[in-house]
């Protein structure tokens, strides 16, 4: 080892050179939270004192302002990963974007250009955000073009246990939307991935498609009809394949995700048997300890590292 | 923990240490095999996925178990209680054997037993204390709280669990709210613990866990003499009014210092840790007094109606992006990119992690409220609609 990257480690060692890089960007990341809920009250408080056009102009500005920070220390375009030089553009364009987006909102509510097709401009500011993700090689932004498209099919990616509550109130065409949603990001992830076009990009279309997909799945089990047995064998299904699919391509956090749902959907075949308290215990015991015999069996072949 | 397993931990920490480097580029491939060579790791680990679906899944296996016993021989409440007594006992007794004998380390299931070990005997104590022997309070809860907090100090003792450090200091706050003095007792025990607990988290004598451990105890030591200094915590007399009905009499303090003392304390407590933390390069402390510095903010916001909200808000944004700027500014100006010992360069390689991290937060709390297939129709105003994060209920 080089003279100098010894003394470089054995000043890390000592703690004699401490980096504050994980601090700084926690400030930038906290700073842009912050700031756009603060803009998000102002919306919803302040319209009639500062008028709509005043509050549309001013986000505008702050949104112009962040992109041309963008712009001046943006990288060279590349379809593969490309450092970014600067610790704060990762941020800075976030807050531009959610500015943006919180802007075309604020237009859209206060002067009705859409008028009933309302809701298209989720799809506009999900349309609008991609190609800034990949232009800017941004995957923070790439996830919200994803997840403000699922948001105007109306499936929330934001939060599971909203989904389910409101797949539990909703009717099939919410579940039909999820499982469309999550199709159409496993074919970009797929596409991106063969391609090589931001190939990096892929897991984040991999695991919202993954989850939107068995999610809406896992909403439609139950113990009594034909149809929910039906969604539990689909569930079944899709949960081995992502297994089998994971293993072999040692994607360990989608092995988890199958894995899960696979044990969720044979859980509920064996409630269909209407099992006793007892059954019930006994089931849990007896499957917990194959589920970890096999994930040791599993580990010995493919060796997740540390 | 025997030698062999405080040796395989030391060795895992110069392992990992290796493998950052490596991330880095500061070494390389061959170095990196040569450390492990030197290093070598004679213990079962499994991987992070793996580890937290063995873990997940024993927990169940033993919970499920004990509901099996208790359905098949329905035993009285004092059986019961001693059963889970004899099952908490035997899961420790397995710990000791899967870490010892068949030398598991980061597997899942080692820490599962441990855990619900200890849930067990705590939770069978318990149900002595109150329903077999029938102890009354305050005896009675004073002892399941110290019962409670002697257990998970154990774990984290005698296998190294940081979580059993956290919950046990924890426990140690709760069990002094069951005495008289609270707020005097809160105070004396940080400051007997924080100089401790600081040693112990640097000290090369303590394996890389229980160093680990003892910085669990000082954030928590830490948080714990804000909280008894803290002017809203005195306003609201919440540690000497009490929290149980036993309590409510009996607990006044006697100390009789000024309110401004504690409006001190809470502007003083954050700074004081911050300017030690840089002039010391502690990043532990650097965290707890940024921390305990915004909860220092936000409670000059609650007695000060200093601007609307929405204002503070994009002030309290703008100001941290500004400042966050300025300092990786002026670290990156400074000769060798570094100022005091500080850098705002990453030493670490990988920040994979961080960045989904980043992203989750992102889908959570930036994405817009979905759009409902079956909304009729637009209601302008109603602030349902927003883009990226727009919605009025963002």
């Amino acid at each position: 080892m080089p003279d100098a990257d010894a003394a470089l480690l054995s000043r890390i060692a000592r703690s004699d050179l401490v980096s504050a890089h994980t601090e700084l960007r926690v400030a930038l990341y906290a700073g842009v939270l912050l700031l756009t809920s603060g803009v998000g009250l102002l919306l919803k408080d302040n319209l009639a004192r500062l008028g709509p056009l005043t509050i549309a102009i001013a986000i505008g500005c702050a949104a112009a302002v962040c992109f041309a920070w963008v712009a001046r220390h943006a990288p060279r375009f590349a379809w593969g990963e490309t450092p970014v030089e600067h610790l704060a553009f990762d941020y800075i364009l976030l807050l531009g974007v959610l500015l943006a987006a919180a802007d075309l909102a604020h237009v859209e509510t206060q002067f009705t250009p859409l008028g009933a097709n309302w809701p298209w401009h989720l799809l506009i500011v999900s349309l609008v955000m991609a190609p800034i993700a990949v232009r800017c090689d941004s995957r923070v932004v790439f996830s919200l073009a994803l997840s403000t498209f699922a948001a105007w099919r109306g499936v929330s990616t934001s939060l599971v246990e909203t989904s389910l509550w409101r797949f539990a109130h909703a009717p099939g065409a919410l579940r039909a939307n999820a499982i469309g949603c999550g199709l159409l990001f496993l074919l970009i992830g797929f596409f991106m991935k063969q391609g090589e076009r931001k190939a990096h990009f892929e897991p984040v279309a991999t695991y919202m498609g993954w989850i939107a997909i068995l999610v809406a799945l896992i909403s439609g089990m139950g113990t009594t009809s034909a149809e929910e047995l039906l969604f539990t064998l689909a569930v079944l299904a899709a949960g081995t394949g992502l297994t089998i699919y994971a293993a072999a391509a040692r994607r360990f956090a989608l092995f988890a995700i199958g894995f899960l749902a696979a044990y969720i959907a044979l859980c509920g075949l064996f409630h269909r048997l209407q099992p006793t308290d007892t059954l019930v215990a006994l089931w849990y015991t007896v499957t917990s300890l194959g589920v970890l015999a096999s994930l040791f069996l599993a580990h010995r072949k493919l060796r997740e590292p540390q | 923990m025997t030698s062999a397993a405080e040796r395989a931990e030391r060795n895992q920490a110069v392992r990992d240490a290796a493998r950052e480097w490596r991330r880095t580029g500061l070494i390389d491939e061959a170095a990196r095999a040569a450390i492990e060579r030197a290093y070598p790791d004679d213990r079962r680990r499994l991987g992070p996925v793996f580890r937290d679906l063995a873990f997940l899944f024993t927990v169940f296996a033993i919970v499920s178990a004990f509901a099996f016993v208790m359905l098949v021989v329905k035993p009285s409440a004092a059986a019961a209680a001693i059963l889970a007594l004899i099952l908490g006992a035997a899961l420790w007794l397995a710990t000791e054997g899967l870490k010892g004998a068949l030398r598991l380390a980061d597997a899942g299931i080692e820490s599962a037993t441990a855990w619900a070990g200890a849930v067990f005997l705590a939770g069978a104590i318990a149900y002595l204390v109150g329903e077999v022997l029938r102890i009354r309070d305050p005896a009675g809860t004073r002892l399941i709280a110290l019962s409670a907090l002697v257990l998970f100090a154990l774990t984290a003792l005698r296998w190294g669990s940081t979580v059993g450090a956290a919950l046990a200091t924890y426990g140690l706050g709760l069990l002094l709210v069951l005495f008289p003095l609270t707020r005097l007792t809160w105070i004396v025990a940080a400051l007997l613990l924080v100089p401790l607990a600081l040693r112990g988290s640097e000290s090369a004598r303590l394996i890389p866990s229980r160093r680990r451990s003892c910085a669990a105890v000082l954030a928590l030591a830490l948080i714990g003499l804000y909280v008894a200094l803290h002017i809203g915590s005195w306003d609201g007399q919440i540690l000497e009014r009490g929290m149980l009905s036993f309590q409510r009499d009996a607990w006044a303090t006697p100390l009789r210092l000024p309110r401004a003392f504690f409006k001190l304390t809470t502007a003083l407590i954050p700074m004081a840790l911050l300017a030690h933390a840089i002039v010391t390069r502690r990043r532990l402390l650097l965290a707890i007094g940024l921390a305990l510095g915004v909860a220092s903010l936000i409670t000059l916001r609650f007695y000060v109606h200093i601007a609307p909200l929405w204002v503070v808000l994009v002030a309290a944004g703008a100001g941290l992006i500004a400042l966050a700027l300025g300092l990786r500014g002026w670290l990156e100006r400074g000769p060798e990119r570094e100022r005091g010992g500080w850098t705002a360069r990453s030493l670490a390689g990988d920040t994979a992690r961080g960045r989904a991290v980043e992203a989750a937060i992102a889908i959570v709390v930036a994405t817009p409220s979905a759009n409902a297939p079956e909304a009729p129709r637009f209601e302008g105003g109603s602030g349902r609609s927003g883009g990226g994060g727009a919605s009025a209920d963002f």
